[in-house]
């Protein structure tokens, strides 16, 4: 499928008039250096980016559009290999990359724009944690710390948006079809940003299988459907997807002395929607998402109990204040697992969280300090991110910041040991 | 009786006289009046036109923004919509407007951040709020203020650029707006011939003097008088924000649909 829609491009772009097809280049040179100030101090990172951006007017109304993210981290090659977070395998994970990030045709009509191609469809009105904006999964090699636009795996994916003047008001009606299903791409098991999967059980031999996740096919096709218009002054959305979960469940089933565990990807149908609207120097947005028979997993240790399936709702609020050129925002993001039974300790939940931004800027907009906090509600755990930038010129921006984690459990316990402080320095164009 | 016909008519004429050099003077106009002409002046039912900014601190260090914009009428009402197309690092980003006449109703407002991939709902209550680091804040840039926000007093006439202007003084009314518009009284420069402000002088909610407009060419394209070069100086931190319009296109039909979240995702391609 991936050929055929490579191959349709291809014979798309044979058939224009390749002297009427204007192409531009804009992208970027970036060094992304930081330091782990915490635990084993050294450096998380010494990344050389190169970010393009290619893109083509083709006339009659098609366009080109791509993105292609490559680097090499020099901080492989600076720290020592060791047998426990820089084994040779997680160097090799982390020393380069190279991935296409977009590449599309877009064909924009009076009354629809069709998009073919690898794609990042984003849901939702809240920032960094993902209910509604569900349809790409995420790179999670710097756990959430690096941008969702870095992070974000695009996919060959078909999407027709619709847009019907009804009342006079403007709906918007989205339909999305994606043969390219993906899971999240995790850190290596072991590494800094690893997932830990719990501890080892003395006397316990524990037998990892294959995991079980979706991959390209027509049976494994993702869809989504969206309804958008503004009501009243609300910014409303209606959305539908039926496609599977980023993050795989653990079934496990103990025999004897031996625990084989497997990671398997579930399929479930998720419907929610979106709002947002302004009150003067307030804005309130938010979102519900609604995940049916999605997988929980539990204590159990048997392949039948171990996942179980839930519906569960996840809904945010937010709010913005902004007073001269500052911005404060508030949300709130809730999980409810909504079948669960009234006693039943072997569930396993995901926290609540709660975010704050305070962000401004100084010399008509050239300093940019800002300051992002990420708590978790249920287990205390909690993520701070102060940086500042700075606009050298049109060109060249500087950033300083860090990343500093703390908990004992929970979301962020894991990484508590992994504080860092970093510097940016892009030169776009 | 000859002579009181001849009385009647020169009284009539002198009359007629004087009610023709007081509306072609406009001395019997009040303020309001003159910053009504300005605000009913022809700009066309919709726009489109490129606006290069050039952003320059007090030590000469450069910025420059390469922006296209529409804009069409809806009555009182209009809508915009401003895309950036240079530097990089900003490209792509895009700010939609409803632009609501009066003050009963706070405008409505989108930004689109490429960084994000999102559009973002965005407050428009602090009208004094700077725009994309300019020294224009987001008050400025519309055509003209919102006339019922101040109390309007024609001070006199002066000569500017060798026009000849209505000098008039606004004073936001209450207390509240001038902490919302971030300015205790402005001076407007109005050319009598086309009603247009050629000069702006601004003093900041404290009273200090803070920044300075000048239009420095205006030329007549399809018939409406158009300002292609203005300046704003913050004459508190010595920046300064230099804005040349060119390609402009007054009345081509723009579609609504020009108008919508839909475009400012889309971004603009030409």
């Amino acid at each position: 499928m991936k050929r055929l829609i490579c191959l349709c491009a291809l014979l798309f772009l044979a058939g224009t008039d390749v002297d009427a097809v204007e192409w531009t280049l804009h992208g970027a040179v970036k060094n992304e250096t930081a330091w782990f100030v915490s635990g084993d101090k050294r450096f998380d990172k010494i990344q050389n980016r190169l970010d393009l951006k290619p893109e083509a007017v083709l006339g009659s109304g098609w366009e080109f559009r791509g993105r292609a993210l490559a680097w090499y981290d020099a901080a492989m090659d600076v720290n020592a290999t060791n047998t426990t977070d820089l084994t040779a395998g997680i160097k090799q994970h982390y020393r380069t990359y190279i991935e296409s990030k977009e590449a599309y045709l877009l064909y924009g009509a009076d009354d629809y724009d069709l998009r073919i191609g690898q794609q990042q469809i984003v849901w939702g009105k809240t920032d960094g944690i993902r209910m509604l904006d569900i349809v790409n999964p995420l790179d999670l090699r710097e756990f959430i710390l690096d941008d969702f636009l870095d992070s974000r795996i695009g996919l060959w994916s078909a999407r027709l948006n619709y847009y019907a003047d009804i009342g006079g008001t403007e709906h918007e009606f989205e339909f999305v079809a994606i043969p390219d299903a993906r899971p999240a791409s995790f850190a290596p098991v072991g590494s800094r940003w690893g997932f830990g999967f719990g501890t080892a059980v003395p006397g316990i031999t524990v037998a990892t299988l294959a995991p079980e996740q979706p991959n390209w096919s027509l049976n494994n096709t993702e869809l989504g459907l969206a309804w958008r218009a503004n009501v009243a002054g609300w910014d409303l959305s209606l959305n539908y997807y039926y496609g599977w979960n980023d993050f795989p469940n653990v079934f496990k089933q103990l025999s004897g002395t031996t625990l084989s565990v497997q990671f398997r990807h579930l399929r479930m149908h998720t419907a929610g929607g979106s709002f947002s609207n302004a009150f003067g120097a307030f804005v309130v947005r938010g979102e519900v998402a609604v995940n049916f028979g999605e997988g929980i997993n539990t204590t159990s240790l048997t392949w039948v109990d171990s996942v179980v399936r839930r519906t569960t709702l996840n809904a945010a609020i937010a709010v913005d204040y902004t007073w001269s050129n500052w911005l404060i925002s508030v949300q709130l993001f809730g999980r409810q697992i909504l079948n669960e039974p009234i006693v039943d300790t072997t569930i396993i939940t995901t926290p609540n969280f709660a975010t704050l931004r305070i962000a401004t800027d100084f010399m008509n907009e050239k300093l940019k300090p800002e300051v992002l906090l990420l708590a978790d509600l249920d287990d205390g755990g909690l993520l701070v991110r102060p940086k500042v930038s700075y606009e050298f010129s049109d060109n060249l921006i500087g950033t300083m910041g860090a990343d500093i984690i703390s908990g004992s459990g929970g979301f962020f316990g894991p990484f508590a040991s992994n504080d860092r402080i970093y510097s940016e320095a892009e030169w776009s164009f | 009786m000859k002579l009181q016909k001849i009385a009647l008519i020169v009284f009539a004429l002198s009359i007629i006289t004087g009610m023709t050099s007081v509306l072609s003077y406009g001395e019997a106009l009040t303020g309001v009046q003159i910053m009504q002409r300005v605000d009913n002046r022809d700009d066309g039912d919709d726009l489109t036109q490129k606006i290069y900014q050039k952003l320059i601190d007090r030590r000469g260090g450069v910025r420059e923004r390469f922006i296209i914009a529409f804009r069409k009428d809806y009555g009182k009402d209009s809508k915009s919509i401003s895309y950036f197309l240079k530097p990089a690092n900003i490209r792509d980003t895009a700010l939609l407007t409803y632009d609501y006449d009066g003050t009963a109703r706070d405008d409505d407002q989108w930004l689109y951040l490429p960084a994000l991939k999102k559009v973002r709902r965005i407050s428009s209550s602090d009208r004094g709020d700077y725009f994309m680091g300019t020294d224009f804040t987001f008050e400025d840039i519309k055509q003209t203020p919102e006339l019922e926000d101040y109390n309007w007093t024609l001070t006199g006439s002066e000569v500017v650029d060798g026009h000849d202007c209505w000098v008039v003084q606004g004073v936001p009314k209450t207390d509240d707006l001038k902490k919302n518009l971030g300015y205790s009284k402005t001076v407007n420069y109005i050319r009598k011939d086309i009603d247009l402000a050629i000069r702006i002088d601004y003093w900041d909610r404290k009273g200090q003097e803070l920044k300075h407009f000048h239009t420095g060419e205006v030329k007549q394209i399809q018939g409406i008088w158009t300002a292609t070069k203005v300046v704003m100086e913050n004459s508190q931190t010595g920046h300064k924000t230099e804005m040349v319009f060119s390609d402009q296109h007054y009345n081509t039909g723009l579609s609504d649909r020009k108008f919508s979240e839909r475009m400012l995702k889309r971004g603009y391609r030409k």
